[in-house]
């Protein structure tokens, strides 16, 4: 069942009541704002791609359909795909530099993870290497399956079974922070 | 499990339909699915829960003034109405451009019917001006002929089987020229007809089968040497011997 703010929030959305801004910013932007700092893999990027999706957010408000995903995933791929694009636009300007010296494009976030996150997170740091980079390589990074295989340097197939197998383990982990919490 | 879900849930459909990078018909597929089979749309809440969870791991407080940037900013938008201006102005052309279209179609229908009505009515009237003078000109011949001072004009009448047969035959020996001018015909059977004859060297030589016309003059076959004109009564067609025992009228020159 769908949490009461997420449904609020989606029906101040489609009423198109400014109010759903506020409420979305106050519950997602932590998780959205480090979607867009991973893949930037830079603050004042991110801060940028975290507006322009917001704004996208409440203009394509209508197009968001509840009974086909539910609003964070929507809200991911908006931020994904808006962040993926600022990239891709970046690397376009400066392909050359960034061929050359990668690490001097982007720079190495220093903000620290949301304290109320910190669980989860030591919990994801809980999955093997082999599947993080696989889930990140594709949600994160925006490659195709075939892409993350190429760019990985591994089959397709395995690709494949990493991810199921990944968001299997995934599933394990956050059940356990669940329990973790209830005790 | 039913097979088939099994075999679906073995595959990543659903895990790329949760990246968006299924295509259109694939999405469909998988849409299908899990409105038909609940255990593929609870996996799918799961995959869609454990991307939740693996996103919010890495959340980040973002600095403090962005939310009144983006509030601020999305509050500067103007709200996109319900139907937007450019849509109904694009509805408004195309319906008038619609209506315009039918018009200028319908206009130009009467303008094609028009033209077809006055083309006909000038290939009448041509035809009438050729049929004008052709008949000017057989007026203006029968006249010369009429009033050519070498004409002669003969009356034919009928005997007692046709009382009412009257006919004029005009003849011009120096043109070459015969004409009659059936007045009056008494009415025969279907299968009869009245024949004229000319009797040249002592044979009867037929000319015309007779008809009551509304020209006055009808032009005949002229024979040189023509002694009498005479009339019989033929079986419908015409003979080409004389039914002298048919004989209702004739002159001699």
């Amino acid at each position: 069942m769908k949490p009461f703010i997420e449904t609020h929030i989606v029906e101040l959305l489609k009423a198109r009541d400014e109010r759903a801004i506020g409420l979305l910013y106050d519950h997602y932007a932590d998780a959205l704002y480090g979607v867009a700092i991973k893949v930037m893999k830079d603050e004042v990027l991110a801060q940028d791609v975290l507006q322009e999706a917001f704004v996208k957010i409440w203009k394509n408000a209508d197009r968001y359909d509840p009974d086909k995903a539910r609003l964070f995933t929507w809200l991911f791929r908006v931020v994904q795909n808006t962040a993926i694009d600022a990239v891709r636009s970046r690397q376009r300007k400066t392909s050359k530099e960034i061929q050359t010296q990668d690490s001097n494009v982007y720079h190495i976030p220093t903000t620290q993870l949301a304290i109320e996150h910190l669980d989860l997170k030591a919990h994801t740091d809980g999955l093997e290497d082999k599947y993080k980079v696989v889930i990140d390589a594709l949600f994160f990074q925006g490659m195709t399956q075939q892409e993350a295989s190429d760019e990985l340097n591994i089959p397709l197939g395995t690709v494949k079974s990493r991810l199921k197998i990944g968001l299997r383990e995934l599933r394990k982990l956050f059940g356990m922070v669940v329990v973790f919490l209830m005790l | 499990m039913n097979e088939r879900v099994k075999i679906f849930l073995e595959g990543d459909l659903l895990e790329r339909y949760l990246m968006e990078t299924t295509s259109p018909m694939e999405s469909q597929e998988v849409e299908h699915y899990i409105e038909k089979y609940p255990k593929v749309k609870e996996t799918y809440i799961e995959l869609q829960e454990n991307l939740e969870e693996y996103a919010k791991s890495f959340s980040v407080s973002p600095p403090s003034d962005l939310k009144e940037k983006i509030v601020s900013q999305v509050k500067s938008r103007p709200k996109p109405p319900a139907i937007s201006l450019l849509a109904i102005t694009a509805c408004v052309a195309a319906i008038l451009f619609g209506i315009m279209t039918f018009m200028i179609w319908n206009q130009n229908q009467e303008l094609l019917k028009d033209r077809m009505l006055t083309t006909t009515l000038i290939e009448e009237l041509n035809e009438d001006i050729v049929s004008n003078r052709e008949t000017l000109q057989s007026v203006e011949e029968q006249f010369m002929i009429l009033n050519n001072s070498s004409t002669q004009k003969y009356v034919l009448r009928g005997n007692r089987r046709a009382r009412k047969l009257e006919t004029v035959a005009y003849v011009n020996e120096l043109e070459k020229k015969s004409y009659v001018h059936v007045v009056a015909l008494p009415e025969l059977p279907d299968e009869q007809v009245y024949q004229m004859w000319a009797d040249v060297d002592g044979h009867m030589v037929p000319l015309d089968i007779l008809k009551v016309t509304k020209e006055n003059l009808v032009e005949i076959p002229y024979e040189d040497r023509m002694a009498s004109l005479n009339i019989t009564i033929e079986p419908k067609g015409g003979s080409k011997e004389a039914t002298v025992d048919n004989l209702v009228a004739n002159i001699s020159f």
